[in-house]
């Protein structure tokens, strides 16, 4: 039974390296400690369906992959190889589902299946967890899985994958990778600070909760701290003389949950109203530097802009559209946002009343 | 069988001696039979008494029968004068006797019939009949709760051997002149008694007659359970399913008499037949009527979930666990897969030791003295279980599965029913070794099939999952409020629908 899959490139040119992650069912019968509950085998070859048959040449469990939970793919092989040939093999075999979770490592993706966790766990199987953590924190992007991984390569739309670094115990999910849809190859990195911003942008059905906006206090300098529970993204596509361009409004509302400064009076609106001016000008700044970044620095747009234009201005979008990303990088966009905090929780202010 | 009509020609004369010769030639070599002859200062003739000493109260015999004939002339003093008068003999008997039940016969055959049962013959000089007394009894089991139909609620009298007391417990419960009895005597050689009751202002007739028409046909030597006469008329024999429904309960007799149904009770067993019987009415128990609606209708929705995975649940796992692992979620998939790891057989080798155990344990904790039974139950059930899982020969998740199994067989109300979904469920284990889930529905299919077309007394097994008639379906998956429940069920075709205004 395989849980975990990490493809790295060989040394010869064109070679794959695939490490498939067993799940070590002995140790379930064992109660000795320091048997591992997982094994890894490592094949190469020069396709993908040649390396995984491989894998019976070395283990008397010939691979079963329907319970194949992450497929984490190398940087080196996801800069360099098209996504859509690698993929192909997992997006026609029927053992494979299309919900198996894709994750793109920095650095080898073997040392990911071979990391040491703390809890002793498959790395897979941690992993895979760890990629549903969305509506807890917003510094990493959804997760994509191989279904949705092919249609947008197949659309040629660029996407957000999830990154994942080793530690020296652990892994750590760290932002996101940009796949370019054009080339089908990682053409960057979002930090997971970076990432926080942007998923303000991305118009996601899923993970609308969750994700905080900190801001300093203007006078005392202490932390306050704003928990988001639901965005609302909209795209406006507006044109004048001629010239295409973009506004975003983006619009949270969510709790006020964590104020340091010891003037606080939460129990004024005036002081909830200048806190949300704050987190909003906050906001503001931040998204409007990530968009930046991925139209200028990446020329990609992941954020759907692609399918509001089509949506709004079809025959615009039919001229543009063999070459989106790098139109993209050229239409000037506004972000235009708002945030709306709902309560503050079960303490309002810290000094009693004079 | 000339011999048979030759004696029913024989018929009693007047000679005390002569009929006494008669009778003694059929049963005299037995010991047990007692002919006294005596002067009956009553009657003022010989009379003389036959009768068989272990069937016979002889209280009766000694008080109400030769003291009342002996000294019958003191006691009353005017039946002499009318003895005088030289009135009919048969009267004057009827009045010196102090018995509810006397009648005259005039063959040999009949009044042997009845000293075998339990009556005395009485003859006098120059009668050419014989008169039973009836001064039958014999010892009976008392009435107590039946052990294999026992409820939280409801009553706790269940039927004994003796059919006479049987038809009382129900005539008690029944006071109404249309309650409806048809005698049988059913066996060759043992001439067992046999009843079909019926509510003849309710129940369809056809029914009634077909019921009589397939008791009729029965020619056999002795039917020493209600179980040869249900399995002497049921409709189909080659069917596992049930397809007259047996109880010990009255309750349950006296609801179906009501629905408009037809109970026969043989003599000699507790266990009394009703039919015609469909697959919703075994699954119904007593307390679903006695308990609040909510309650019923739960705990019968939770029943025929049982149903389904005393048939499927191990079938299931062999064809999941054996084809289809990617069905199984992955964290239970790990965990089964481990577990299995070392058991050196293939799932349907497994489930089929286990099965097999589980059988071999509850036949023998029928057959083990009471006392010991349970501790064998015990001993059998966990340290096998334990030690089977310890010496890797089956996987813990296989015990689990075959004991939730057969406990839910032990949830289902009828016992013939789990007996035919304990023999199905190896099918269904067989298929789905072969072909997994497919081969799951094609059993499935195969049982279907079979039981759709199955018919008991004319009336659809399955009918009423599929009955045009949607008031039958508010006691089929749920028991709705009794104020609901106005009609009678409708595939009975009883006479008189309504059953509450």
């Amino acid at each position: 039974m395989v849980v975990g899959l990490a493809i790295d490139k060989g040394k010869k040119k064109g070679e794959i390296i695939l490490t498939n992650q067993f799940v070590n069912t002995i140790e379930g019968t064992k109660e000795e400690p320091g048997v591992s509950n997982y094994y890894n085998i490592k094949t190469t070859g020069g396709a993908m369906m040649e390396t995984v048959k491989n894998v019976s040449n070395l283990t008397d469990n010939s691979p079963y992959y329907t319970h194949l939970k992450v497929i984490v793919i190398g940087e080196e092989v996801a800069a360099t190889t098209n996504l859509m040939e690698i993929t192909n093999w997992f997006l026609r075999h029927h053992e494979l589902r299309r919900t198996i979770q894709i994750i793109i490592a920095k650095g080898k993706a073997e040392k990911i299946l071979t990391s040491k966790l703390e809890k002793r766990t498959i790395p897979a199987v941690e992993l895979w967890g760890m990629t549903q953590n969305i509506r807890e924190t917003k510094k990493m992007p959804r997760f994509v899985t191989l279904g949705e991984m092919g249609i947008k390569m197949t659309d040629e739309m660029s996407f957000l994958v999830q990154s994942v670094v080793p530690l020296q115990q652990g892994l750590k999910m760290a932002g996101a990778a940009v796949i370019s849809g054009k080339e089908r190859k990682l053409i960057g990195w979002l930090t997971d600070e970076e990432m926080n911003w942007a998923n303000f942008l991305v118009n996601q059905r899923k993970g609308k909760e969750g994700g905080v906006i900190k801001v300093l206090d203007e006078k005392t300098k202490k932390p306050i701290v704003y928990n988001n529970q639901n965005i609302k993204r909209k795209i406006v596509v507006s044109r004048k003389n001629g010239d295409l361009s973009f506004l975003v409004k983006v619009y949270t509302e969510g709790y006020l949950l964590e104020d340091w400064s010891l003037t606080e009076n939460s129990f004024e609106n005036n002081y909830i109203r200048t806190v949300e001016k704050q987190l909003t000008a906050e906001l503001k700044k931040q998204t409007t530097s990530v968009l930046n970044k991925m139209q200028k620095k990446l020329k990609a747009d992941v954020f759907g802009f692609r399918t509001q234009l089509r949506i709004d201005d079809y025959p615009t979008w039919k001229k543009l559209k063999t070459n989106w990303d790098t139109e993209f990088s050229k239409i000037p966009i506004e972000v235009q946002a708002e945030v709306k905090i709902l309560e503050f929780g079960g303490k309002g202010n810290k000094l009693p009343k004079r | 069988m000339s011999k048979q009509s030759q004696l029913s020609e024989q018929s009693f004369t007047g000679n005390l001696l002569s009929n006494r010769d008669m009778i003694m030639n059929r049963i005299g070599h037995n010991s047990d039979v007692v002919v006294r002859d005596f002067y009956s200062d009553a009657m003022g003739t010989q009379v003389m008494i036959i009768y068989i000493h272990c069937l016979v109260d002889k209280g009766t015999i000694n008080n109400q029968v030769i003291r009342a004939l002996q000294q019958g002339q003191a006691h009353t003093p005017h039946q002499s004068a009318a003895a005088d008068q030289g009135t009919n003999p048969k009267e004057r008997l009827q009045q010196i006797i102090q018995l509810g039940r006397m009648n005259a016969v005039r063959t040999l055959a009949e009044c042997i019939d009845e000293i075998l049962s339990g009556q005395t013959a009485l003859f006098t000089e120059g009668m050419e009949e014989a008169i039973l007394l009836g001064t039958c009894s014999w010892k009976t089991r008392s009435i107590e709760e039946p052990v294999t139909e026992s409820v939280v609620r409801g009553p706790r009298e269940g039927f004994v051997e003796d059919l006479e007391t049987n038809v009382s417990l129900l005539r008690r419960r029944i006071r109404n002149p249309d309650f409806s009895m048809i005698n049988y005597h059913i066996g060759r050689q043992t001439r067992r008694n046999l009843v079909i009751v019926y509510l003849s202002n309710i129940t369809n007739p056809l029914l009634v007659k077909e019921v009589q028409r397939r008791i009729e046909l029965i020619d056999i030597d002795d039917a020493p359970e209600s179980g040869f006469i249900e399995q002497l008329i049921e409709d189909n024999p080659w069917s596992p399913f049930p397809q007259i429904q047996n109880t010990e309960r009255i309750d349950k007799v006296i609801a179906s008499l009501l629905e408009g149904r037809v109970a026969i009770l043989l003599d000699g067993t507790p266990f009394v037949l009703l039919a015609p019987v469909t697959f919703p009415m075994l699954l119904q128990a007593p307390e679903d009527y006695y308990d609040r609606w909510f309650v019923g209708s739960l705990i019968r929705m939770l029943r025929y979930l049982l149903v389904i995975a005393g048939l499927f649940l191990p079938s299931l796992y062999i064809a999941l666990v054996s084809y289809h692992q990617g069905l199984i979620p992955s964290k239970l998939a790990i965990s089964i897969t481990s577990s299995r790891e070392g058991v050196p057989f293939p799932t349907i080798i497994e489930a089929l030791l286990m099965e097999i155990t589980i059988e071999v344990l509850r036949e023998a904790g029928i057959r083990l003295p009471k006392p010991i039974g349970q501790a064998v139950g015990i001993v059998g059930g966990l340290v096998i279980g334990q030690s089977a899982v310890q010496a890797g020969i089956v996987s813990p998740i296989m015990v689990i599965i075959v004991s939730f199994t057969a406990i839910s067989s032990f949830a289902i109300p009828s016992y013939s029913v789990a007996i035919a979904i304990r023999i199905l469920r190896f099918t269904m284990m067989v298929a789905a070794s072969v072909l997994g889930l497919y081969g799951m529905v094609l059993a499935l299919l195969l049982i279907c099939s079979h039981v759709v077309k199955l018919k008991s007394f004319g009336v659809n097994y399955m009918g009423a999952f599929v009955h045009s008639k949607s008031s039958d379906w508010k006691d089929t998956f749920l028991r709705l409020p009794i104020f609901m429940m106005k009609r009678r069920p409708h595939f009975l075709r009883a006479k008189n629908q309504k059953r509450q205004s």
